[in-house]
């Protein structure tokens, strides 16, 4: 029994025993648990930076030659399409016939004895450019040639600008039939890797362009290279935005926790008050009043402006405009002070923390970002959001800390940073309605770089801002 | 929490330490633990017991970390004086007991205060500490005789001075 005493006294003794850390460690602790913090989101930053730059480039990989091949498929006519005579064989063909296109006409006996009459240039030059050996090309000269020459002519204008646009493309293609009475048809099939084309035949009559138009419906082979499909609209497209959310000005970047007072403690003299409130200094006469700066929390912010955007490719978009900003934080503060400090006109708040003032900040700023569509669906999509935003401050009635009298806050707007400069990024989903107005709805955040506070007593200083946006695009109607 | 709970689990960590500066390193790496895990606190239990066992956690964790302190731990035989009275500790105050708890060898310093103050078993400190209970029972006693001969040569004028101040 003895033994357990021993022990149980010396747990007694030892429950009581306590020793005062010093503010070292308290400092450090939070250094640490700020900097976890910091370390945690930049990791997580990196995690899905990975993920969308990974299923960003899949997207990209595989959907993108996709998307070309099922132009070209549905460019093609249908009854082309239904033939199997003219299905596209790109797997048997695409390795041999690069650079090369065969279409192979069905023209009856009596026309391709006079087939090699007019050779035509452009397909020479493809043809001689090409290692197949069995070229035949059928097209049809353009809609609107008043005559046979003038359809000759143009039909030569016509198969240079198809063969500069196939000229990249690896697929081979074979036509549907034409009929004799509207053959338009230059053949290609020699070893000398020429093609010509029936003049007489397109001189026969004016009857035969006539007939051309029905055919340019129905049965042109159009193949579509992706560099040369532009349907992106080159036009400054105006809109208008309202952005709501949260502000707050961080200690750290892209930190949502405020400027923390416990940091303050270390300028503490002995016996001061920790926390914020008056005590005195173990009752001596040399008592200290110390009051560190509040903690400062989210406040309700929102933004509001007018936008331009254009289209540079078939994916991204710029997008630049002219704002208004409001922003604001919440502090706790100590009760106001009539009288002026000589610095500070109109008073001042001191003691410990009774109110809360809302810091309010009204800026102009000039948002450019750069957009760029993830999805493949042009009508509705998600796209990724990233540019830059000047601001100016042109009001406010933010409270700058002072540790004079041991933490004191006052209005002095030649402390507030004017000019600012802003980071901005957000993921939006565009969507757009029966009226061609087009929606732009997600997430925006903007950090500001530039420091809130010209003071360094006062330890806020970057603008943070998160909120859910929202762009109406007036576009205009296709015609 | 911390204004509350730091003095108390500054006064754990010292125990298991030879300076107050390490003492100090473990309590902040015990805090950041603390904070970072303060979801897994379920109200399961006394706040401060938890806190208590994450600080004892995190010495013996800077212990096996620390070189001054790993290559201390083998547990030297130690010439043991004879016990005589078992309620020694009564006549000394926690700090002056503390002091003498610290001055054991860092073998016998760890298992006193695991045992004999934050209530393990043998069994939980040998799989703490990686030894069987067997020895953690041996060098506990060696301890526990090692200490009480010291409070019993502790100068008398100190206990005297110390029921004085009681």
């Amino acid at each position: 029994m003895a033994a357990n005493e021993f022990e149980k006294n010396v747990r007694r003794e030892m429950d009581e025993f306590k020793l005062h850390p010093s503010e070292e460690v308290w400092v450090k602790v939070e250094e640490r648990i700020r900097e976890s913090r910091r370390k945690r989101r930049v990791l997580f930053f990196i995690l899905f930076s990975s993920i969308g730059l990974l299923v960003g480039g899949y997207v990209i990989y595989n959907f993108s030659g996709n998307e070309t091949k099922s132009q070209v498929q549905n460019k093609l006519p249908e009854t082309n399409r239904s033939n199997d005579e003219t299905k596209i064989d790109n797997s048997k063909n695409k390795e041999h016939n690069k650079e090369t296109i065969a279409i192979k006409p069905n023209i009856p006996g009596e026309n391709s004895a006079q087939a090699n009459a007019t050779p035509l240039a452009p397909f020479q030059k493809q043809g001689s450019r090409s290692h197949n050996k069995d070229i035949h090309a059928a097209f049809v000269p353009k809609r609107n040639a008043a005559s046979p020459k003038e359809g000759l002519a143009t039909l030569s204008k016509n198969q240079q600008e198809q063969t500069d646009d196939v000229a990249n493309d690896t697929t081979k293609r074979e036509s549907a039939s034409i009929p004799s009475s509207n053959q338009q048809a230059i053949i290609g099939n020699n070893q000398d890797e020429t093609i010509k084309a029936d003049h007489k035949n397109l001189t026969r009559s004016d009857t035969a362009v006539a007939n051309l138009k029905p055919l340019k419906k129905t049965e042109t082979i159009q193949v579509v290279n992706k560099k040369k499909v532009n349907n992106v609209s080159n036009k400054i497209i105006w809109g208008i935005n309202f952005s709501a959310g949260s502000s707050v000005i961080t200690e750290s970047a892209f930190s949502f926790k405020g400027a923390y007072p416990a940091a303050d403690r270390q300028s503490n003299s002995p016996g001061s008050a920790v926390g914020g409130g008056p005590a005195t200094g173990g009752g001596g006469s040399g008592a200290s009043y110390y009051y560190p700066q509040s903690q400062n929390t989210p406040a309700f912010a929102f933004k509001a402006g007018v936008t331009a955007r254009k289209n540079i490719s078939k994916r991204s978009s710029l997008s630049g405009g002219l704002g208004y900003s409001f922003l604001a934080d919440k502090i706790r503060v100590g009760t106001t002070q009539a009288y002026a400090l000589s610095f500070a006109a109109s008073g001042y708040y001191y003691g410990s923390p009774q109110q809360t003032h809302t810091d309010h900040f009204h800026f102009v700023e000039l948002p450019l970002s750069y957009y760029w569509r993830v999805t493949n669906n042009t009508d509705h999509f998600l796209s990724l959001n990233a540019g830059i935003s000047p601001s100016y401050l042109f009001a406010t009635n933010a409270l700058v800390y002072d540790t004079l009298m041991g933490g004191v806050y006052y209005h002095n707007k030649d402390l507030v940073t004017k000019a600012h400069f802003n980071f901005i990024s957000g993921i939006s989903y565009q969507f757009k309605n029966k009226k061609n107005l087009a929606f732009i709805i997600g997430p925006q955040f903007s950090f500001d770089v530039t420091k809130a506070f010209r003071t360094d007593l006062d330890r806020r200083k970057y603008f943070l801002y998160t909120g859910i946006g929202a762009n109406m695009f007036f576009e205009k109607k296709k015609q | 929490m911390y204004e509350h709970f730091a003095e108390t689990m500054l006064g754990v960590c010292y125990r298991y330490t030879k300076s107050i500066k390490d003492a100090e390193d473990i309590l902040q790496e015990g805090f950041v633990k603390v904070f970072f895990n303060l979801k897994q606190y379920r109200n399961q239990g006394e706040l401060g017991a938890w806190i208590r066992r994450i600080m004892v956690t995190t010495a013996l964790n800077f212990l096996k970390r620390n070189r001054n302190y790993r290559d201390q731990m083998y547990f030297p035989p130690e010439h043991l004086h004879p016990v005589i009275n078992e309620d020694a500790s009564t006549i000394l105050q926690a700090k002056e007991l503390a002091e003498l708890i610290r001055q054991l060898p860092p073998g016998y310093q760890t298992i006193f205060n695991l045992h004999a103050i934050e209530g393990y078993s043998h069994v939980e400190i040998g799989e703490l500490l990686g030894i069987t209970d067997g020895t953690s029972r041996s060098q506990y006693a060696r301890a526990r005789s090692l200490l009480i001969s010291w409070i019993q040569n502790y100068p008398v004028d100190k206990k005297k001075e110390n029921y004085g101040s009681k």
